[in-house]
């Protein structure tokens, strides 16, 4: 089903199960991989996932319409995603920008079964977690979503001439770190 | 290394039919959510012990089912609606053998019974020693008697049906329903009082300005027709009327009036 479909049966309370499932079946896979790449572990982005949609069943009523279907589902992701992060790591007793942890996980899995990329795509999230969890989240969004900066503005709700910054900034950065590592 | 060139892809993997569970595990979790908040539905002050009372009280009777269907033979209720339906039966043919009687059938009963006490007198007085000339002067008793009855019964004037109703009905159209009593009923003793109160505050008030040439007040402005009408009007009560008598009579205790100054003043004032 279209997104819009989707905003058509939202507008009745009746058909919000509907559009719950329907919502559900087209962007189960593409919100899980969004908050994998924030959190990592498998079974975080699993949590954080089932999170995500319970969170987007709670607040259909409040889908005004007037931003997209589906940057208002990424940015339910991405916000549960982050929180769950900066919840972790104060649990952890660590700076909200350190993320060793994430990549001695990273490190750890890569015999994983959940974890079956080649050097350099390892590599590559290994130099996105020397950005900050926000950079990561712009640089995701369009380096591997290919989103126009306009839709990670209204994901992120931070500004276009920002983001241009932001994820500059980024691949200059992971640039750097494949270059000397 | 220009990574925007290299396009290099995620190393995330996932289990097997894990989007599937993944599916089933957020509707559960959604159902469980949604059941949640059906719980933490607030109901009102009071909600739960009118409950338990209901819950109660289905139990009670529910308990008092069971009693009667303990103490009652099996088609207990069968035999009893047959039974009520048979008795139901009776009553109405009970009903259709009882005989219609007029309504003077038990008058005219008693008088046959009466009659036949009488009979039964004679009979008695017959058969027992009478004094001589008994039976003459009896007889013409009777007779009497029977003639006495006669005229009465010829006295008795009949009138046809419903003449009496029908008389109602013409004397009250001949009188009530057309004549409209030309006065009004005074409606009560208090509005004799009110008036007699209207002369006595307007005859007090009036009197004080005509003695004491003293300057007009707003209330002795007012004109003695307006005073009684409004007097009159008002549904004052006796208390009320009475405290407003006693305020305005007790200004002029302090003034001496002769019984001729009164009576000028009413004639003037044609009161």
């Amino acid at each position: 089903m279209k997104d819009e479909e989707i905003i058509q049966l939202l507008a009745n309370p009746e058909t919000y199960e509907k559009a719950f499932k329907s919502i559900l079946k087209a962007y189960k896979e593409k919100l899980y991989y969004h908050i994998r790449k924030i959190v990592i572990d498998h079974d975080d982005a699993d949590d954080v996932t089932q999170e995500s949609f319970i969170k987007i069943w709670r607040n259909l009523d409040k889908f005004r319409g007037d931003s997209k279907l589906y940057t208002w589902l990424y940015r339910i992701a991405t916000n549960e995603a982050l929180t769950f992060l900066q919840k972790k790591k104060k649990d952890q007793g660590i700076s909200i920008d350190d993320n060793e942890g994430l990549v001695s996980h990273l490190e750890s899995s890569k015999s994983d079964t959940y974890m079956d990329g080649e050097e350099i795509e390892i590599k590559l999230q290994k130099a996105l977690l020397q950005l900050t969890d926000k950079q990561r989240v712009v640089f995701n969004l369009k380096y591997f979503e290919e989103l126009k900066y306009e839709e990670i503005a209204e994901i992120t709700e931070t500004s276009v001439g920002g983001l241009k910054a932001t994820y500059h900034f980024a691949v200059k950065k992971i640039e750097e770190f494949l270059t000397k590592h | 290394m220009n990574i925007e060139q290299s396009k290099i892809k995620s190393p995330f993997t996932v289990p097997e039919g894990y989007f599937g569970k993944l599916e089933e595990n957020i509707l559960a979790a959604v159902n469980v959510q949604t059941l949640k908040s059906i719980q933490n539905i607030k109901t009102s002050a009071g909600y739960f012990t009118e409950l338990e009372d209901e819950i109660l009280s289905l139990v009670k009777i529910d308990n008092l089912r069971k009693i009667n269907s303990n103490t009652t033979p099996e088609e207990y209720f069968e035999d009893l609606e047959s039974r009520i339906i048979s008795q139901v039966n009776i009553d109405k043919l009970k009903d259709l053998a009882k005989p219609e009687v007029s309504e003077a059938y038990f008058d005219e009963m008693e008088d046959l019974i009466f009659s036949k006490i009488k009979i039964e007198k004679l009979k008695d007085l017959r058969e027992n020693k009478t004094p001589e000339g008994f039976f003459e002067d009896l007889e013409s008793q009777i007779l009497a008697k029977v003639q006495i009855e006669n005229f009465a019964k010829k006295a008795k004037l009949s009138t046809p049906a419903g003449y009496f109703d029908k008389l109602e009905e013409s004397i009250l159209s001949k009188t009530v329903e057309t004549e409209k009593p030309k006065f009004t009923v005074v409606r009560n003793k208090w509005v004799y009082f009110r008036n007699a109160a209207a002369a006595l505050l307007i005859g007090t008030f009036s009197v004080l300005v005509y003695n004491q040439n003293q300057p007009k007040d707003a209330f002795a402005e007012i004109s003695s027709q307006e005073m009684i009408a409004y007097l009159s009007e008002e549904n004052l009560s006796e208390t009320e009327l009475e405290t407003l008598v006693e305020e305005n009579t007790s200004v002029n205790e302090n003034i001496e009036l002769t019984e001729q100054e009164i009576e000028k003043y009413l004639k003037e004032n044609d009161i």
